[in-house]
């Protein structure tokens, strides 16, 4: 592959990225808008021994969540004690009401639902989970 | 075609050795949401803007009247550099290096460049520490004057703040990286309201951080998408080298 080869694939892959970004982006907002429910922000990271969710849930408590889990996925669902608003753009500008935050997150290997630990600290959920032992331990003689 | 990223100035300003403060959008958004609750709250009147093709082509709308979303804003010896954009990757050096010229010829004491060092932590943390990066001598004598900063000693500094400060010490400008302790990926008003307590030991950036406090949720919230659009160019950046160890001994 030539140079100039090389940086129009580069610029291709980009302008890929750059879409699939903006599909995400966009379909992030439908789900919003159809739903009425907020997508909250997330972050997942893994240790050698636990998978840990972290969400952003600002204005949410305790009670209000259910969480749900299967060996690769976390549902949550959580009402908002006090109803989110924000201005809409179209034809006309309207406002738009969220009352509650949903989101299905996909784990990145496979966990022991059944042993999963949660904990809320100012609007910030921690979910974790232990990673489901893929295989024994060999001792080294 | 030429490429285009320039500092616009639409309103002349005077000032004397002032202080700038840049808060582009990074890990927790702590500066953009710290310059934001300043600019606010002690009324700056918006005299510039940041154009570049590298940014969207966007503008925003608020209360009907049309603002460029990467603003220069100013008042009282104090400049504000502060955006409702991430700056793209393929952008960084262009646009800091635009942005840094500007800085310098207005001969500021300082430039702080605010922002949020990632703690994993974070959730544990009432009180996040601030940590400070000079970049120079004399910027290093300006931070002997700000109390409750620890220096950060080892690590990397990746993105636009890094470029900041790198092109500063280039073209002799003093700056100074003040960096709270903040979540990665989550907006995070307490560590910008940390930032702002740091300031305040300056009195033309002396202001009420109560009322930030109070709607931290409705920031949060408000904040979501920026921190998406911002956590795409983060990832684009390797961003999370900063979480790394430097390994060279020098």
């Amino acid at each position: 592959m030539s140079g100039e080869d090389f940086l129009s694939e580069v610029e291709r892959m980009e302008k890929r990225m750059r879409k699939i970004s903006e599909d995400i982006a966009r379909s992030v907002k439908e789900f919003e808008y159809s739903s009425g429910c907020l997508e909250p922000l997330y972050e997942v990271s893994e240790t050698p021994e636990e998978v840990i969710v972290s969400i952003d849930m600002p204005g949410v408590k305790k009670e209000d969540i259910s969480l749900e889990a299967t060996e690769n996925r976390l549902y949550v669902d959580a009402e908002c004690r006090s109803s989110i608003s924000v201005r809409k753009w179209g034809v006309r500008s309207q406002e738009k009401t969220f009352k509650r935050f949903r989101k299905v997150i996909n784990l990145p290997s496979s966990v022991d639902p059944d042993k999963a630990k949660a904990s809320l600290r100012s609007g910030v959920l921690k979910v974790r989970f232990p990673r489901k032992k893929a295989g024994i331990r060999i001792d080294i003689e | 075609m030429s490429e285009i990223t320039e500092v616009v100035e639409s309103r002349s300003t005077v000032s004397k050795k002032p202080i700038i403060l840049e808060g582009f959008p990074d890990v927790g958004l702590v500066g953009s949401i710290a310059t934001s609750h300043l600019v606010n709250t002690l009324d700056f009147e918006q005299v510039g803007h940041v154009e570049s093709e590298y940014f969207p082509p966007m503008v925003t709308i608020r209360k009907g009247d049309m603002y460029e979303p990467v603003g220069i804003f100013y008042k009282n010896n104090v400049y504000v550099v502060t955006s409702e954009l991430p700056v793209p990757v393929a952008g960084v050096y262009r646009i800091m290096s635009k942005i840094a010229n500007w800085m310098k010829s207005k001969s500021p004491s300082v430039i702080l460049s605010l922002g949020g060092i990632p703690e994993p932590e974070r959730i544990k943390l009432d009180d996040p520490s601030v940590f400070a990066i000079p970049n120079g001598k004399e910027a290093a004598e300006v931070l002997k004057g700000l109390k409750g900063i620890e220096l950060l000693n080892e690590g990397f500094l990746v993105g636009p703040k890094a470029m900041l400060l790198k092109e500063c010490r280039k073209i002799g400008a003093p700056a100074i990286g003040l960096f709270a302790q903040a979540y990665y990926k989550f907006p995070d008003p307490g560590a910008a309201a940390k930032i702002l307590t740091i300031l305040s030991t300056f009195e033309n950036m002396r202001v009420d951080i109560g009322p930030l406090m109070e709607s931290a949720e409705k920031i949060r919230v408000q904040y979501r998408d920026l921190m998406r659009r911002t956590e795409e160019e983060m990832n684009r950046m390797e961003k999370s080298r900063e979480l790394e160890i430097p390994g060279l001994i020098v």
